[in-house]
């Protein structure tokens, strides 16, 4: 059935209203997402208020102006910001042009003028969303992104409204005299009508964004993953290798003072040979990650091999497979780890975190890894990727590490040398003491594997029974004093690194091989997900005691006292650690489905959808092969790489700059004055000859436009004189003579003379004076 | 049925694709799973964005009426009745815009290698929404710049609803033709109250029997003459009923002479041509009979009441081809009734030899010489130089068209 309809006009501001709320919430997010990701809490605290406020000024329809000169400063200061911090910053280009960004979406909310700046104001929002998204994948942008998308598109919508509107408008459709164009029911206005487009209107936009999602997903499912990485070099990631909270070196002679971070780092699944889960809060599991046995009583520092590595080598893992880099020395204890690196985590760390001792490393995809021979501690080659996901096979027992390449026959830094600092000293006369007390001999070459550990042991106790656990501010030791002697004979204070420290010295002191190693301690089970949920707050620092040299038979001590240890890292148990471990249960989620998905979660995904012999399946490995070939036709050097990254990066800001903010020059020479009158004479020669002589009229407008003045493109030009004449008489008088001269080529068909274009000059003149005269006018004088 | 159906990829499409490209350069080098996501959904929008819009548009009908009468300078109203067919899809955002025909020229470019200027719509109207199985009426202002002929082809309907990205258009071809009038410049208001030289008053009287307030004859009584026309003493005289037969009264009459001049230019002769319809639609209102007469153009009209015969006095005005006027002087018409006022337009200087004596004789304005709406014409020795304007004398109406 069919209704025959006539409406009014719908006001222009409550559409207006409903898109400046819809695109400035868009904008939000997408700053949001932005600062969320890269943290900027400032550049958020600067940014969200000013969008709140020209959001508020822009309510009744009318959106705050800035005047262009001014727009063309806060443009340029903002392009010579973004310059110098590129220059001067080690941070990643993208972090820069992201920020530039944010303050040109800021400048171009005062900036809207026409739909087209409403719509480049939407776009400059999709940019800076993707610039979140080069720089972090955390579960929060996520969020944000999903807030993002529903409103962006809503807002766009809303957006063809308004500009149809307008340029409804400008062809003089609210003229009060015949039938007036029919709009149909605005959607902002009340009524039944109104009701229903606003009904079909929701209807689009989910249908718009249900069907998006759904298109997006199989096309994020269908994408061939592993193919063109790092083409370009890299992006959007952070230089250099500093880590959080897990460090490599150990600095004992720093004024220290232990955070409480309880970011997740990384989630750990453990199974045994058969695939049974192993985990409790009960179980606590030592990830190593860096393994230091050399101690520099100048720096206090200690560092990993005395400073040169020995052993091991560089090689990259076969994919999807697990790869030996030891063979167990049991077999019988095998621990199963499967670890998901969490997004912000991968970005600055390259170990690879596992217990004592690995026997195997499996990647879902191809992986350069240098190990150790000795120590066997894995660090990947780079920081690049996000999507960390591996799986260690430990044997509790230990492991002897393959001989592999020629690197790794290379003798180790003997013992002695590594000792060295503790050979002599108060910390070897309290080893040697705790062993004679227990009647363990003190010649390393008298001991064998039982009276070692006995040995080891000893060590332990007499630190858990003399030292206390602190992570309270610890001063520095003073000059000429060790770190180690002070904590052992005069604080008897201090944390993992201090105990694990102390517990290596004494090993050396008396011949047995030990080193400190530092990674995690795994504490928190969650049996939801069957995984240990491993945070910053979990660093962790033991020592691992050589107790056999001839098998390299290795075992875990940690000297910590364990009830401290509990203290330190049991997991909370009130409602704000309970929401928290939700929050990490879907952060984990989160990372598990979206940031870590990779070409295996892939390929069992469309396994489950797509038969082997169906179409798609070709379908599928046809995108594939023809992804491989072009990431194998487009390769490039790394200066080629750097090249082509400035110049994508390069060229996408020039023409986004000159896409979205057109810089015009306030010089009046060079300045071209509009010609609407143009576009009249579009079609009719004569008429365009005869306009050419009437540039006068256009600047009369384009004055009157700069004053606040403007003629409606739907008012006749000697009604708009009438309407000025009640507050400018004089502007009004002189505006209506230039009409009247205007009005000869124009509507006559007649040229001026020479002393009617003279004056029209001299009106012209007028008229600008008589503006001056307005703008100059002092606040509240009467007009 | 529509003609056509376009896709047209504009500036905002192709800005759009070219991020779309940039999201997925950079989703396979950092191999960062959100920008894959978000390549993929800006892939699935310019699917989506195609999808909705065709599917919008697909049930889209419209139908075009318009006048079949214009005059220069007041707009006239398209009427746009656009009917949506879907089931299910409503319609957002659509545009109606009337084009040029397509024989018009496309402007210069200024530059060697600028782009080359677009003819904006001659019309252009907007719909917000249009729910399925609706049908809605729209109107779009035309105002035409010249007499003659305003010949109608396409229109067009266009969305770029529901991202900007992609613009759909159906052309419509309905052509149509709207006579434009020619708009009617004022004469000088005491033009009416001047007689011709000689016209007696009487004349405004036919010697024929009627129903006139004037004395004809006596005749004898006929049943059915009503007794208020009995004449008594001629009746006394007589012996018989006789009454009184008045005469047919004769209306009063104008006959539009237009002189057209080739050599006074071409907005001399529009300006006399507006002049005459002028002269004429005072006279209409005024209840005369109207005539006209341009010898140049072989056009002759007896002088009849009505607005059909208005009307056919503005179409020929409408009609009148000036860049086909044969070059030869226009012979001078013959003289007429007694009874007519005769008045002479003149594109160029006065002829006073054109038209019968006692032709009242205007002039279509010197180039120098245009009054304002507040000045009316002066009148010079009899012969009345109207002042008429093509467009000046109703300032707000004059700039109706496109209000430039």
């Amino acid at each position: 059935m069919t209704a025959l309809l006539t409406a009014s006009i719908p006001p222009a501001p409550r559409t207006h209203d409903r898109f400046n709320t819809a695109a400035c919430l868009a904008v939000g997010a997408a700053i949001s997402a932005y600062c969320v990701a890269e943290p900027a809490p400032l550049l958020a605290a600067f940014a969200l208020p000013v969008l709140t406020l020209g959001w508020w000024l822009a309510r009744d329809g009318s959106p705050p102006l800035l005047p262009r000169v001014a727009i063309n400063v806060l443009v340029l200061a903002a392009i010579a910001r973004a310059f110098l911090l590129v220059g001067g910053s080690t941070d990643p280009v993208v972090s820069h042009l992201s920020e530039f960004l944010v303050l040109i979406q800021l400048i171009k909310l005062f900036d809207r003028r026409l739909p087209r700046d409403e719509a480049q104001f939407l776009s400059l929002s999709l940019f800076i969303v993707i610039g979140a998204l080069l720089t972090s994948n955390s579960l929060g942008v996520g969020l944000l992104l999903l807030v993002y998308t529903p409103l962006a598109t809503g807002a766009m919508m809303l957006l063809q409204i308004r500009s149809g509107l307008t340029r409804a408008r400008n062809f003089g459709a609210d003229d009060d005299d015949g039938p007036r164009p029919a709009f149909a029911a605005d959607l902002a206005r009340p009524g039944p009508r109104a009701r229903a487009a606003r009904r079909h209107f929701l209807g689009v936009v989910s249908a718009a964004i249900f069907l998006s999602f759904i298109s997006a997903f199989v096309i994020f499912l269908l994408t061939p993953r592993g193919l063109g990485q790092d083409r370009f070099g890299r992006l959007g990631q952070r230089r250099g290798d500093a880590v959080i909270g897990f460090n490599d070196q150990v600095n004992l002679g720093a004024v220290t003072s232990l955070g409480q971070d309880a970011t997740p780092v990384m989630d750990v699944r453990v199974t045994d040979e058969r695939g049974r889960p192993l985990g409790s809060n009960a179980r606590a599991l030592h990830l190593r990650g860096a393994v230091l046995d050399a101690y520099d009583p100048e720096q206090r520092t200690w560092r990993p091999g005395g400073g040169r590595r020995y052993g091991g080598g560089n090689y990259t893992l076969a994919p999807g497979r697990p790869n030996d880099i030891a063979e167990p020395a049991g077999g019988r204890i095998i621990y199963r780890q499967d670890v998901t690196v969490r997004d912000a985590f991968a970005a600055r760390n390259t170990y690879l975190f596992a217990v004592w001792a690995p026997i195997a490393v499996e990647f879902p995809r191809e992986e350069a890894l240098s190990r150790t021979g000795r120590d066997l501690v894995l660090r990947r080659s780079s920081a690049s990727n996000r999507n960390v996901r591996y799986t260690v096979w430990s044997d509790l027992e230990g492991a002897v590490p393959l001989r592999r390449s020629r690197r790794f026959t290379r003798p180790p830094v003997p013992l002695e040398e590594r000792a060295a600092p503790f050979q002599t000293g108060p910390i070897r006369d309290l080893a040697a003491r705790l062993l004679a007390d227990r009647g363990i001999p003190i010649d390393p070459a008298e001991r064998d594997a039982a009276t070692t550990r006995a040995a080891a042991n000893a060590f332990v106790e007499h630190l858990r029974a003399t030292c206390e656990y602190s992570t309270d501010d610890l001063a520095a030791p003073r000059v000429g004093l060790d770190p180690i002697e002070m904590f052992l004979f005069e604080t008897r204070r201090g944390h993992c690194e201090y105990f694990a420290s102390a517990m290596v010295a004494m090993c050396h002191a008396v011949g047995i091989d030990a080193r400190l190693v530092t990674g995690y301690l795994a504490t928190e089970f969650n049996p939801s997900t069957g995984q240990y949920l491993v945070r910053q707050s979990n660093a962790h620092a033991w020592a691992e005691v050589c107790l056999d040299p001839e098998a390299g038979r290795w075992v875990t001590m940690d000297p910590s006292p364990p009830a401290a240890l509990e203290l330190i890292h049991r997991p909370g148990t009130g409602p704000l650690a309970r929401l928290r471990r939700l929050y990490d249960a879907i952060d984990f989620a989160w990372n598990d489905a979206v940031v870590s998905f990779d070409d295996r979660r892939r390929s069992e995904i469309l396994g489950r959808f797509i038969g082997e012999d169906s179409p798609m399946a070709g379908v599928v490995a046809a995108v594939r092969r023809a992804g491989e070939r072009l990431a194998a036709s487009f390769s490039l050097s790394q200066s080629g790489a750097r090249t082509a990254r400035w110049l994508v990066l390069g060229g996408a800001a020039m023409i986004l700059t000159s896409l979205v903010i057109g810089l015009r020059l306030p010089l009046r020479p060079f300045r071209r004055t509009r010609r609407p009158t143009a576009a009249l004479a579009a079609t009719d020669p004569q008429l365009r000859r005869l306009l050419a002589g009437v540039v006068f009229y256009d600047r009369a407008l384009d004055l009157l436009d700069r004053a606040g003045l403007g003629k409606p493109p739907s008012r006749p030009p000697l009604a708009h004189a009438d309407a000025l004449a009640g507050d400018h008489p004089e502007l009004a008088a002189t505006f209506r003579s230039l009409v009247a001269l205007y009005y000869r080529p124009r509507f006559a068909r007649v040229p001026l003379t020479e002393e009617e274009s003279a004056e029209a000059r001299r009106l012209l003149s007028r008229l600008a004076a008589a503006i001056d005269a307005l703008t100059k006018r002092p606040a509240g004088a009467s007009r | 049925m529509p003609v056509r159906r376009r896709y047209h990829f504009h500036t905002p499409g192709l800005v759009y694709v070219f991020i779309t490209i940039l999201t997925a350069l950079g989703a396979f080098n950092s191999q960062n799973n959100l920008l894959f996501w978000a390549f993929g959904f800006a892939l699935a929008v310019l699917l989506v964005s195609g999808l909705i819009s065709g599917q919008m548009l697909m049930g889209i009908r419209a139908e075009r009426t318009a006048p079949d009468r214009a005059i220069v300078g007041e707009p006239l109203h398209l009427s746009y009745r656009i009917t949506n067919r879907s089931r299910l899809v409503p319609a957002f955002a659509i545009g109606v815009s009337e084009h040029n025909p397509p024989s018009t020229p496309p402007p210069p470019r200024r530059r060697p290698f600028g782009r080359r200027p677009q003819i904006p719509p001659r019309a252009f109207t907007f719909l917000v929404h249009l729910g399925p199985r609706e049908t809605i009426d729209l109107s779009a202002k035309l105002t035409p710049a010249r007499r003659g002929m305003l010949a109608l082809s396409d229109f067009s309907l266009e969305t770029t609803f529901p991202f900007g990205i992609v613009r759909k258009s159906l052309l419509f071809r309905q052509p149509r033709t709207i006579l434009v009038r020619p708009r009617p410049v004022p004469p000088p208001p005491d033009l009416l109250s001047r007689r011709r030289a000689g016209v007696a008053a009487a004349a405004s009287s036919a010697a024929r029997p009627g129903v006139g307030e004037e004395f004809f004859t006596l005749r004898e009584y006929v049943p059915g003459d009503t007794p208020r026309s009995i004449a008594w003493r001629a009746t006394a005289r007589a012996g018989a009923l006789l009454v009184r037969q008045n005469t047919l009264p004769v209306p009063r009459r104008l006959l539009l002479l237009l002189r057209l001049d080739l050599g006074a230019g071409e907005e001399a002769n529009e300006a006399a041509i507006s002049l005459a319809a002028g002269v004429l639609s005072a006279a209409a209102e005024a209840g005369y009979e109207l005539g006209m007469s341009v010898p140049l153009c072989a056009i002759e009209r007896r002088p009849s009441a009505g607005r059909a015969a208005m009307g056919r006095l503005l179409d020929d005005l409408a009609l009148i081809d000036l860049a086909s006027l044969p070059p030869r002087p226009a012979p001078i018409p013959a003289a007429a009734s007694r009874s007519t006022l005769v008045v002479a337009v003149h594109a160029g200087d006065v002829d006073g030899s054109f038209g019968p004596h006692g032709t009242v004789h205007l002039s279509a304005p010197a180039p120098h010489d245009l009054p304002t709406a507040d000045a009316p014409a002066a009148s010079v020795n009899g012969d009345l130089h109207a002042p008429g304007n093509t467009a000046l004398q109703h300032g707000h109406s004059a700039a109706k068209e496109g209000s430039r």
